[in-house]
């Protein structure tokens, strides 16, 4: 028998025989894990829902943006956001948890970055990168028939300051936001097969980095008065001008009453702790291997069964 | 002739005038004060409605904010609703509990608070603040398809913000109604005085101007094209003072005539005085003659008669006593009668007057009924009399005579043992009554009336053949007008006759 198939019944069996709780799981109100539209955010969602259910949880997976989802946090709508990413969601992440209807669930190993990524042979067309400040001398070279002289970034689906950023920086460039994740590769794919120059939004933990070598835009460093004073960084008429935290954290968020309706849950959710490496691994498993979403969940629970039992206190578990 | 203008001020045009105006005034005031509450009425309701119109506008951007507890884009939001003219206030409230508010709002408890731009609640004079109203309206956010509501928004305004819009219109209202009463009155004073005032002026002073001797000749010539009040009354009149004119005219005439005719007939009221009073004169004098040349035969007749009456003694002679008798009554009748138609001829005198003087009454009434004592006697009558003292003003002597023309009357129309009674009294003031009342044979209801007239002789007396010249009460009544006296007679047919006679107790 296979590595894989052995481990997969031995997941099954784990997951869908494991009595944490004798209650009948219909009883119970189910937890919502929020499912947003990136693949490590989705497969980490996932897998945490699973191990929810090994403990005889009723776990639900909706759809939320990263717009929306704090409210639905706050209102108890929602329960569980796995990856709250410091450089884009910090400021609602640190306003809710301030306002206490939404908690700090933890924070995972992983070092977070995301911000403008370019792969390595765009340094022939732009020398000086990764230095911003050779983006203001060839922004013609990523401008397409379309933008004239203007350059072209392609940012993903997710609201980011970019504008600002451009407008701050004095950049010649126009975002141009495609409605997928999978369609910021899909236009590094065809960039890198043409040779041609790109710029586009990337992360890290993500599978691109192991797939494509390249590096990110290295933009004036973060500091938090860049979002609240203009008279703070290389602009002092604009905020903005910076790029996101390099080394940001990646955390967990709770719903503030989860704590008290489902402690096992909860306690769970505060171990659960996911390394780049895993994200990234993950992620290319969906991404490039074109695994679907369960599959890869399934996978990493049948591979890891160790870890991620290590998560659940030992309170929760029976006997 | 002092012309009419003094009495401009309150002539009928300058009243009108006046009545219309204060009138009007009234009338423009209430219906300018209504149109200003409508006005009033109707902006607040719009802006009630404009308020409204800020869910529509605002609720998307609230909602966020509130859903993301974006406290610093709720701000912005409700800096920006407070900038619209019309709302002096905005409230956000979640979960019954106030959590933002800006611009002056009622709290919870309804006080009246006022927050600053940041929120903030600070300390001012709000005195001034009247009458707010507000629009409240729920936030909903919607999430996954279904709306949630995440708080309850409401949009202050007050009356100074309805004031503001109106106060233009409010104005121009105000001096329109103005302008327009100003107008009303001017024109209607200036057509007023035009139509109305200066030709009713000229009317007074051409009747003012009417000479007597001038009728003919008046005209005032109110210059007017068309026919209306004034023109019919200028043509009335002048109709009026034509025929004044014409009536004068022969009144002239008649005056003249009249002069002439007067004096005619003054000359022949003279001559017809003259000759009246020598009638009269004429009249006296026969009457005296009469009297003489009648008396005295009758009285010779009379007197040899009662003489022979005396010597005829002897059985003898009793045929000649006999027709000496009827000499006699004959004679004797023959001077009663004389002497009541010379009675009556002077009473009915217009110049006989009767002189009259205060007097005791119970005397006159003493001496009639000795009088006639002999009389009552004959039948067995007998005469009471139950008076008071009592003063009567009248004529003493005529006043007997009228008792025993009564007394006679009551004794000859009586029964034998019969009764007569004679009283008096008070009956009303200043005024006595005698009564006379006899058991005799009564008067018929038919002839009450008629005793009192001349000649008159009840059909009893001539069946029984009782003495009488039928002038007696006739002179009766008139001696008792003479003296300011009635007299009336109240009868029944066999049982008596009461008459009533009433005098003045003194000079009136």
């Amino acid at each position: 028998m296979s590595v894989s198939i052995k481990s997969a019944f031995v997941a099954i069996i784990l997951l869908y025989q494991m009595p944490v709780f004798a209650q009948n799981n219909k009883d119970q109100q189910p937890i919502r894990v929020i499912i947003n539209d990136w693949t490590s955010q989705i497969i980490l969602a996932k897998v945490t829902g699973k191990i929810f259910t090994s403990m005889g949880y009723v776990v639900e997976y909706p759809f939320s943006t990263t717009n929306q989802q704090w409210g639905a946090l706050k209102h108890g709508i929602d329960h569980v956001q796995v990856e709250v990413w410091q450089g884009t969601m910090s400021e609602m992440f640190e306003r809710m948890v301030a306002s206490k209807l939404v908690v700090d669930a933890g924070t995972h190993d992983a070092k977070t970055r995301e911000d403008w990524w370019y792969p390595l042979y765009v340094e022939d067309f732009c020398p000086g990168l990764p230095d911003w400040r050779a983006l203001k001398n060839c922004a013609s070279v990523f401008s397409t028939d379309k933008g004239g002289d203007s350059g072209r970034y392609i940012a993903g689906p997710w609201e980011k300051p970019e504008a600002a950023r451009i407008r701050a920086l004095g950049l010649n460039f126009k975002v141009d936001a495609v409605p997928t994740a999978q369609d910021l590769w899909v236009a590094l794919e065809n960039a890198k097969k043409k040779n041609q120059p790109i710029v586009l939004f990337n992360w890290t933990p993500n599978w691109v980095e192991a797939v494509y070598e390249g590096k990110f835009i290295e933009f004036p460093d973060y500091d938090p008065q860049c979002e609240t004073n203009p008279e703070w960084g290389v602009n002092p008429r604009f905020h903005q001008d910076c790029g996101n935290p390099k080394n940001g954290w990646l955390k967990k968020a709770a719903w503030a009453g989860m704590e008290k309706k489902w402690p096992c849950a909860f306690k769970t959710l505060q171990k659960i702790n996911f390394s780049s490496k895993i994200i990234s691994t993950v992620a290319a498993w969906v991404d490039f291997e074109k695994m679907s979403y369960q599959d890869a969940t399934d996978r990493w629970l049948a591979e890891n069964p160790k870890i991620w039992q290590s998560w659940i206190p030992q309170s929760c578990k029976p006997g | 002739m002092e012309t009419a203008h003094f009495l401009q001020k309150d002539s009928i045009a300058t009243q009108l005038i006046k009545i219309v105006f204060a009138l009007y005034c009234v009338v423009a005031i209430f219906i300018t004060t209504t149109q200003i509450l409508l006005e009033y009425n109707h902006t607040k309701t719009q802006i009630h409605n404009e308020l409204g119109i800020n869910e529509k506008i605002f609720e998307p951007v609230l909602a966020v904010g509130l859903w993301n507890l974006d406290e610093e884009q709720i701000q912005s939001t409700l800096q920006g609703m407070l900038a619209i003219p019309i709302v002096t206030g905005i409230k956000i409230e979640q979960d019954g509990q106030q959590l933002k508010a800006m611009g002056v709002i009622k709290e919870q408890n309804s006080a009246i608070r006022h927050y600053n731009n940041l929120g903030e609640p600070v300390d001012v004079d709000l005195s001034n603040v009247s009458e707010i109203f507000s629009y409240s309206f729920a936030i909903n956010y919607t999430f996954r398809s279904q709306a949630r509501e995440v708080g309850v928004a409401t949009v202050y305004s007050d009356s100074s913000a309805v004031l503001e819009r109106v106060e233009m219109g409010v104005m121009l209202l105000i001096i329109n109604s103005i302008v327009k009463t100003i107008a009303l009155w001017v024109l209607f004073f200036y057509v007023g005085r035009r139509i109305l005032l200066r030709p009713l002026n000229k009317l007074i002073d051409a009747i003012q101007s009417v000479d007597f001797n001038t009728l003919g000749k008046f005209d005032i010539k109110l210059k007017s094209k068309r026919k209306n009040e004034l023109t019919v009354l200028q043509d009335s009149f002048s109709s009026m003072l034509n025929q004044l004119a014409d009536a004068r005219n022969k009144i002239v005439n008649l005056n003249n005539n009249l002069e002439y005719t007067v004096e005619k007939r003054t000359l022949d009221l003279k001559m017809a005085k003259e000759e009246a009073e020598l009638a009269n004169r004429s009249k006296s004098i026969f009457l005296s003659r009469i009297n003489h040349e009648l008396r005295t035969p009758l009285n010779a007749i009379l007197g040899c008669s009662q003489i022979l009456h005396q010597q005829l003694n002897g059985p003898q002679y009793e045929a000649q006593r006999q027709m000496v008798d009827h000499t006699v009554q004959a004679g004797e009748h023959l001077l009663m009668l004389f002497e009541d138609i010379m009675t009556i001829v002077v009473m009915n005198g217009s110049d006989v007057t009767i002189e009259l003087e205060t007097f005791d009454l119970n005397k006159v009434i003493n001496a009639s009924t000795t009088m006639v004592h002999t009389l009552a006697i004959e039948k067995n009558i007998t005469i009471d009399t139950s008076s008071v003292p009592l003063s009567v003003y009248a004529n003493a002597n005529r006043l007997r005579q009228v008792l025993i023309n009564l007394l006679s009357n009551a004794i000859k129309y009586n029964h034998t043992d019969g009764n007569v009674t004679i009283t008096t009294g008070i009956f009303e003031k200043n005024r006595v009554m005698i009564t006379v009342k006899d058991t005799g044979v009564g008067i018929a209801g038919k002839d009450t009336g008629k005793i009192f007239e001349p000649l008159h002789r009840l059909s009893f007396a001539q069946d029984n053949s009782i003495e009488g010249t039928g002038l007696g009460l006739s002179i009766v009544r008139s001696l008792i007008f003479k003296m300011n006296g009635t007299i009336n007679v109240d009868s029944k047919l066999g049982i008596g006759s009461e008459f009533i006679i009433t005098l003045p107790m003194s000079k009136e």
